[in-house]
């Protein structure tokens, strides 16, 4: 098979690597896929942005225990 | 009049307090506010404590303001959430697709015998990993899908009824 383009190859190296190839091709996208869903590493924790967010705005619009 | 009640210091107050100080001009970071956003439409205190302290603010434009806050987050979460539903079909049906061709082309190579012995068996092994594994990654991002359209639903209830409550805002008077 593939005389023609000057390759010396027997059928089943076509098949062996055809079949490689797809599996190749399919493990990348699943590793992608994962790669994608880690999640964005936290900045800050909850607590913190709630005790620093900016209350001294509800000044007079909502009280605020200290 | 009854005096006004105090509130705690919890998410969803912190999200009124940071919607008046955009108002007013303040710079917040982007990932704070996303995170409060999140804490508080999660939550179903955190959504009853953002309903009280709306309704209880003197300032109707407050409950204005965080309603459209809720609104964009709901945006952003219709947007990954569509991002992902296009990866899963774009990629993820796909990877299912082309490991489990390669599994059947492997079954019929190996009883063809057009390939025999330890290469038929690798690539049965290969092929068949290949499919367990896309299919684990499909399952994990329509699993994200469906949180990212659960937290889209809950942010635009709780922005509509932001306003219904900054309607009857400062409803001593």
């Amino acid at each position: 098979m593939f005389e023609a383009l000057g390759l010396n190859m027997g059928l089943d190296t076509v098949i062996v690597s055809a079949i490689a190839g797809a599996c190749t091709l399919s493990f990348a996208a699943s590793v992608y896929l994962f790669y994608r869903a880690k999640p964005q590493p936290e900045a800050k924790e909850l607590d913190d942005i709630v005790q620093n967010a900016p209350y001294h705005r509800l000044h007079n619009i909502l009280k605020i225990k200290a | 009049m009854t005096p006004l009640p105090e509130f705690e210091r919890r998410p969803a107050t912190a999200l009124v307090a940071m919607a008046n100080a955009l108002s007013m001009g303040d710079a917040i970071p982007d990932r704070d506010l996303t995170r409060i956003i999140q804490a508080v439409v999660s939550s179903r205190a955190e959504r009853a404590a953002l309903l009280a302290a709306v309704r209880a603010a003197n300032d109707p434009d407050s409950g204005l303001t965080v309603a459209d806050l809720l609104t964009a987050y709901a945006a952003e979460a219709g947007e990954g959430e569509a991002r992902e539903r296009d990866s899963d079909q774009v990629l993820g049906q796909w990877a299912q697709r082309l490991a489990a061709g390669a599994l059947l082309a492997s079954f019929g190579a190996a009883i063809a015998g057009t390939v025999t012995g330890g290469a038929a068996f690798g690539l049965t092994l290969l092929s068949f990993s290949g499919f367990i594994f896309s299919t684990a990654a499909r399952l994990g991002s329509r699993s994200r899908m469906r949180v990212k359209a659960q937290e889209r639903e809950a942010a635009e209830t709780l922005a509509r009824h932001v306003l219904e409550a900054a309607k009857s805002a400062g409803g001593e008077d």
